[in-house]
């Protein structure tokens, strides 16, 4: 069939030409963008970057807070995989629309619930009054415990359904003979359960760090000016001092280090596949 | 009979599901709720806020416009997804693992990244903040879901089909239409809808492209509840939540969606 492949081969090039002209001509200017000041080549505007200290706290608080809550998320995450992936057939179904349901809801809707839910007066500092009286309760809200508790929930469904997957295609057979052959359950989890998840767990990973790194919406509602992350700083450098090359360079900066850190994950996951 | 292991693995998980539920009970609270919506627990119940949405024409208008947005936003996408992945999978690209990740970027390049940089290019034909600019920006954006799902579909479909229907005489574009396509339709639509739902969420990118007047659903809504606070958008949030939830469980029903769940 030649001739079909040449109209597929067509097709192709037509929806990559589109790809071209509207995601790779506009990366290409804005990457060209930051490194011009006044006409002339330079570097200024990374140089800021990695010089301010208002910079750098920025940078090294997205770069803490995507660790932390990958983890968090990766422990909870796991456990609620691994509950699901021990029920029936038909309850897992059912487990796993209640627990992905959060995907298909608006971020925005989500993150104003957890507004309410952590603010001065909502729900929890409620319940943490009652508990202990006297004091007044922690303003959650504008904290980055808040923007830590928000990237989570925002995670949680991604890495279920990666850590899911790779639990549902673990052979049942390996875990009988393990169990037949005399170890414990506990054992036959570590040994046996844990290492063939692990290359659902480097996806969980990856996906999650990226999803965190780059998340735009979650510091701007729940985290108040002073937890900032280092894509409202572009924003900020954009739309409210009109910086633009100051603005590009953060959110190249930022894409580098979304690229990196995801090189690295996958770098460990091949090592791990090797061993 | 559970054992205490197990029992306390019970009570984790339905913190778990507490946590994951959490912001959406409180939402269909508040939405009732006559008093101050950051506050709890609620003085008073009332239907108010339900009033007032049907009255609030500025996010009607929001409505409209972001589904306008979703609309033609989803057919380009679906338009870019079939053809890459006729190139990717049937046809004869140089380089097609590179062309495959590049048409997969918009997932992985930080969506701030992409918003400036589509600011930056329209701002150059002055285009910034029309409805065009949006909708080609979303096309862009939400095109990865639609091509991953078709590229998965034609590298399983059967081979023979086509070159039954091209050695019975019919020519490429009757064995596209009639061949082709209607094998596809399935998850070409679930891809359609999961990306539908992104471009009508989109906040990140759209929010360096948008003005006065072309304010969207997601833009509303934060306005809504940040800077100028209005209860409204409790009721507006809480018919949502019930309306994907009732969504999703007919979804699950009639498609079983959960066999889709694989971004």
């Amino acid at each position: 069939m030649i001739k079909n492949k040449k109209y597929y081969t067509i097709a192709g090039w037509l929806a990559a030409l589109y790809f071209i002209l509207l995601f790779l001509v506009p990366l290409l200017r804005m990457f060209t963008l930051s490194f011009f000041s006044e006409g002339k080549i330079s570097f200024e505007y990374y140089t800021t970057i990695f010089t301010s200290p208002v910079y750098l706290r920025v940078l090294y608080r997205t770069l803490y807070v995507s660790f932390l809550v990958t983890g968090i998320g990766l422990v909870i995450g796991y456990a609620i995989s691994y509950f699901i992936s021990q029920k029936s057939e038909k309850q897992q179904k059912k487990w796993l629309i209640l627990v992905l349901s959060p995907m298909f809801m608006s971020l925005t809707i989500r993150l104003f619930g957890w507004m309410m839910l952590l603010g001065q007066e909502g729900l929890i500092n409620r319940v943490f009054s009652w508990l202990s009286p006297g004091k007044d309760g922690i303003p959650l809200l504008f904290s980055y415990t808040a923007v830590a508790i928000g990237i989570v929930h925002y995670c949680l469904p991604f890495i279920i359904l990666n850590i899911y997957a790779s639990l549902k295609r673990v052979d049942n057979a390996l875990i009988e003979a393990s169990l037949m052959l005399g170890e414990s359950k506990v054992k036959t989890f570590w040994k046996v359960i844990f290492p063939l998840s692990l290359p659902g767990i480097f996806a969980a990973a990856s996906i999650s760090f990226a999803l965190s790194a780059s998340t735009f919406l979650v510091p701007l509602m729940l985290g108040g000016p002073n937890n900032l992350f280092v894509s409202n700083l572009a924003y900020n450098a954009i739309v409210n001092m009109g910086d633009y090359p100051q603005g590009a360079a953060l959110s190249i900066v930022l894409l580098f280090i979304v690229v990196i850190v995801l090189s690295i994950i996958s770098f460990f996951e091949r090592r791990s596949r090797i061993a | 009979m559970l054992s205490k292991k197990s029992k306390l693995f019970y009570v984790v998980m339905c913190f778990a599901i507490f946590f994951i539920l959490s912001p959406f009970l409180i939402t269909v609270i508040a939405s009732v709720a006559g008093s101050n919506m950051f506050h709890f627990p609620p003085e008073q119940f009332t239907l108010m806020n339900y009033k007032n949405l049907f009255q609030d024409e500025q996010l009607w208008q929001s409505v409209w416009l972001s589904f306008c947005i979703g609309v033609t936003a989803t057919l380009l996408a679906v338009t870019i997804g079939i053809t890459a992945a006729m190139g990717i999978v049937k046809g004869q690209l140089p380089m097609k693992n590179v062309i495959e990740s590049f048409f997969m970027g918009p997932l992985i390049v930080p969506l701030v990244t992409v918003g400036i940089s589509f600011l930056v290019f329209f701002s150059t034909f002055q285009a910034e903040g029309t409805i065009w600019s949006i909708i080609l920006a979303h096309s862009v954006i939400i095109s990865p879901y639609v091509t991953r799902i078709a590229c998965a579909n034609l590298r399983q479909s059967n081979e023979m089909l086509e070159e039954a229907a091209m050695m019975l005489g019919a020519g490429f574009w009757y064995m596209f239409r009639t061949v082709l396509i209607p094998s596809m339709l399935p998850s070409v639509i679930s891809g359609a809808v999961l990306s539908f739902l992104v471009s009508m969420d989109e906040y990140t990118v759209t929010v360096f492209l948008a003005q006065v007047n072309t304010v969207t659903l997601p833009i509303r809504i934060y306005q809504y509840t940040t800077i100028d606070i209005n209860p409204t958008i409790t009721a507006f949030s809480a018919m949502i939540i019930l309306l994907s939830f009732i969504g999703l469980i007919v979804l699950e029903k009639v498609f079983k969606i959960h066999k889709y769940m694989d971004f």
